[in-house]
């Protein structure tokens, strides 16, 4: 097993940057980690981010709320329906108009198939990160027919813009329920495979139990979300413990690292979660798929979104945690201001904490662990 | 050292548990086969049932595609375009011309001309927003709702990134004429605009055309009453009734509304004498903006800081002017009126002091070098084929124009700071001489 090295003293020789990115493949995409090393013991990592900064929240103060949706997409680009639900959740409760039933029902089933392709990335990536290359072309695979359902529905792959203010673009094609009923079926024998391939693979256990511990107090301190959190064995999931949309109808449990393999709230907890997870939406998504109710999809959708002058928070549990979103309405068809809280902004400066002590090799499977994605870190 | 065992009898059954699994998938590899030798292979497209299920669904965002003989310019997908990549560019035939510039298949009569629309595909991010709002559905994403009536293509890929900027408006240059864009296709192409020959006649009409002559109506003091008369008394004007006609058609109609009074009888009886029709003199609004009273100048009462005191003093500038009152009249009404409104300080009285001596009025400094220097061509310049010497010498030029400069000192001026900077030569200087000459 790993050991952390707790007392420096012992083996004090100088002090090394090691700079790693932003073009680095472990880094998931382009951040910069200046890691301070002793040796080859990491004792401070710095995470540099900023290369992929657009001004999404300055550009919104320029785009009408239907403009801004396309753009939500673009943050979390590994769960754009996501964000285009937690956007469209916080503008519906800022203009305070009823949902039909059916779009939220939608909406939970494309959020929950989102959840699963986000995390089929994240544990794929994982499994990439600490040396296995096969589940990563497995998980890609079973990720690609999720795309496909999403493309048999609104036409796009990635950035969706699927989910408007008050209600989405198109309704359910007619083959939709049955075709991600045997998406389902396939997929559920699927996660067993990923278990027998990765999680209880011996090696893969090696290099992830009991490294980069994040007990929950320090999680909760660095206001760390999702999976993150929950692997750290805290019960918190906005579905659960503040339920939006028609999430209090459904019956799932939240999943929690229990320190199975190690420690609870050791990196493979964390990843573990995201297993756990994907079972749960299948879950949500049998359940969903069987109560899905008729309506009109465009029924509440505005003809011009215009709001009087006030603000709202709405937080929404994305695949990677709380994404929350704070709007200050300007009494015109744009809003005056747009602060996205990204949940992995804040799961990634926990790394420094929980890093402090492993080995360089050890960082990377911490840094996969917590799943970031640059494009919402940076917005 | 047991554990040290275990440790290698898990480590092995994981390694021999993930082995058979790759062989059970290397056996079964038809079935579970993911990847596409893709330029050679295709996903087979009605497997898949992309757009042709439903009509309606919007489904396939490869391209975006207009059709151009559907387009009726309203611009609304311009306006949803988050990211402008859209332009359109329409010509409106004017009033009376013969063009025409079609029909939609929607059966929409089309209002101008679409002369530019352009997509720039490299800016497009494929958001779709553009094609709701459509009202002849002409915009969409190719796949979308009329993929019935096209072939879907899949890959739009190009050459070269110009290539990716698609132009579907591509009126010829004869048909932008006859919508009357002939102004439209000279700035297109950088040129003055050509000399107007159908605004001359569009004019004279107007300046032509008499005038109905309102004043009898105008005596009617209630407002409703007035407006009722004055809709009445246009109509049979247009109508071409005579003076008693008119006044009998005008007394009918406010009858009618239960709006006529006995005192109306003196209205009447003035429509009945009065001239309908007025030759349109110079219109009255003309004569204030061409002579305020006495050349004041409204705008030194910009400097009354108030904006109530400098409202009140501006709008009785106005109407005294307007009754052409002379400089002195004009100076006292904005006086009673400032003191009526209570208003009146010293601030005031020092303006409106400048404002009556008309010695003390400037001339607008911007306005001399204009009228200095207008003798100097700069486009005499551009003969200068060397950049830099150019550039210099058009920097220098404007300069010394804008400090009212007479033409001769503008070209020595012009000449010395090339001459400083090494950049003058003879055949330069030749072209700087001919500024003079060509004025």
């Amino acid at each position: 097993m790993a050991e952390q090295l707790k007392d420096f003293s012992l083996l004090h020789s100088d002090e090394m940057i090691l700079n790693m990115g932003p073009q680095h493949p472990s880094t998931h995409g382009v951040l910069r980690l200046k890691i301070h090393t002793d040796g080859e013991i990491v004792s401070r990592i710095e995470p540099i981010i900023g290369y992929l900064h657009r001004c999404f929240e300055k550009h919104c103060e320029f785009l009408t709320y239907e403009q801004i949706v396309p753009f939500t997409d673009r943050t979390d680009y590994l769960a754009a329906m996501n964000m285009n639900d937690a956007y469209a959740l916080a503008v519906e409760k800022l203009l305070e108009i009823e949902i039909p039933e059916r779009v939220q029902y939608i909406r939970v089933i494309m959020a929950e198939l989102q959840r699963i392709a986000s995390h089929l990335v994240a544990v794929g990536t994982f499994g990439l990160d600490v040396g296995g290359i096969t589940p990563f072309t497995w998980t890609i695979r079973d990720r690609e027919r999720i795309l496909d359902l999403f493309e048999y529905v609104c036409g796009a792959r990635l950035l969706y813009n699927y989910i408007w203010v008050g209600g989405v673009s198109h309704d359910l094609p007619e083959k939709f329920i049955r075709r991600t009923l045997e998406f389902l079926d396939y997929f559920e024998p699927q996660i067993e495979e990923y278990n027998q391939i990765l999680t209880y693979n011996k090696i893969f256990i090696e290099r992830t139990a009991d490294v980069g511990t994040l007990t929950p107090e320090v999680a909760i301190n660095y206001g760390c979300t999702g999976p993150v959190l929950r692997g750290s064995g805290v019960k918190w999931d906005l579905r659960k413990t503040e339920p939006y949309a028609v999430y209090d109808k459904f019956d799932f449990d939240i999943a929690v690292g229990d320190g199975r393999m190690g420690t609870v709230g050791d990196t493979w907890d964390r990843y573990f979660v995201r297993i756990i997870e994907m079972k749960e939406s299948v879950k949500i998504l049998r359940q969903a798929l069987a109560q899905i109710p008729d309506g009109d999809v465009h029924a509440a959708v505005p003809k011009k979104v215009r709001i009087k002058e006030g603000s709202v928070y709405s937080r929404y549990e994305s695949a990677r945690g709380e994404v929350g979103f704070y709007i200050i309405a300007g009494g015109k068809d744009k809003p005056m201001r747009v602060k996205m809280r990204s949940p992995a902004f804040c799961n990634l400066s926990v790394l420094s904490e929980i890093a402090e002590g492993w080995m360089i090799s050890d960082v990377i499977a911490i840094l996969g662990s917590l799943d970031i994605v640059l494009g919402e870190i940076d917005r | 050292m047991g554990e040290y065992f275990k440790n290698i009898y898990t480590g092995l059954q994981s390694f021999i548990a993930g082995l058979q699994l790759s062989l059970h998938h290397y056996h079964s590899r038809k079935k579970l086969v993911a990847t596409l030798q893709y330029p050679h292979e295709k996903w087979p497209v009605e497997e898949r049932h992309i757009g042709f299920d439903l009509q309606e669904y919007n489904v396939v965002r490869s391209r975006l595609h207009v059709d151009i003989n559907d387009c009726i310019g309203c611009n609304q997908c311009v306006r949803a375009c988050p990211v402008d990549c859209i332009t359109i560019e329409s010509v409106k035939p004017p009033k009376g011309s013969e063009f025409d510039p079609g029909t939609t298949s929607n059966g929409t009569q089309k209002r101008m001309l679409v002369a530019r629309f352009d997509i720039d595909l490299t800016e497009c991010m494929f958001c779709n927003l553009c094609t709701y709002p459509c009202p002849e559905d002409c915009i969409y994403m190719v796949g979308g709702p009329n993929s019935a009536k096209h072939q879907i293509e899949y890959e739009y890929s190009k050459r070269d990134r110009k290539d990716l900027i698609f132009r579907f408006a591509n009126p010829s240059e004869e048909e932008i004429i006859a919508a009357g864009g002939a102004d439209y296709l000279a700035k297109k192409k950088g040129l003055p605009p050509p000399e107007k020959p159908a605004a001359e006649p569009k004019a004279k009409p107007k300046t032509a055309e008499p005038k109905i002559n309102y004043e009898p109506v105008n005596a009617i003091t209630d407002r409703m009453t007035r407006s009722l008369a004055k809709k009445a008394y246009t109509a049979a004007v247009r109508a071409g009734k005579t003076a008693s006609e008119t006044a009998v058609a005008v007394k009918q109609a406010l009858e009618e509304a239960g709006k006529y009074s006995s005192d109306l009888d003196t209205v009447m009886e003035s429509i009945g004498k009065a001239e309908l029709m007025t030759q349109a003199g110079p219109a009255p609004e003309k004569k204030v903006v061409e002579q305020p009273a006495g050349g004041l100048d409204i705008k030194l009462l910009n400097d009354l800081t108030d904006r109530m005191t400098r409202g009140i003093a501006k709008k009785a500038f106005m109407a005294a002017t307007r009754e052409g009152q002379d400089a002195k009249a004009v100076v006292r009404s904005i006086q009673t009126a400032l003191e009526a409104a209570d208003k009146f300080t010293d601030e005031v009285k020092a303006v409106l002091a400048k404002l009556e001596s008309p010695g003390e009025a400037p001339v607008k400094p911007a306005a001399a070098p204009k009228t200095a220097a207008p003798a100097l061509n700069i486009k005499v310049l551009n003969g200068i084929s060397d950049k830099m010497t150019r550039g210099l010498a058009k920097k220098t030029f404007m300069a010394a124009q804008r400090a009212g400069k007479s033409p001769a000192d503008i070209v020595t001026e012009v000449k010395e700071t090339l001459e400083d900077a090494g950049k003058l030569t003879p055949e330069f200087a030749k072209i700087i001489d001919s500024l003079r000459e060509d004025a």
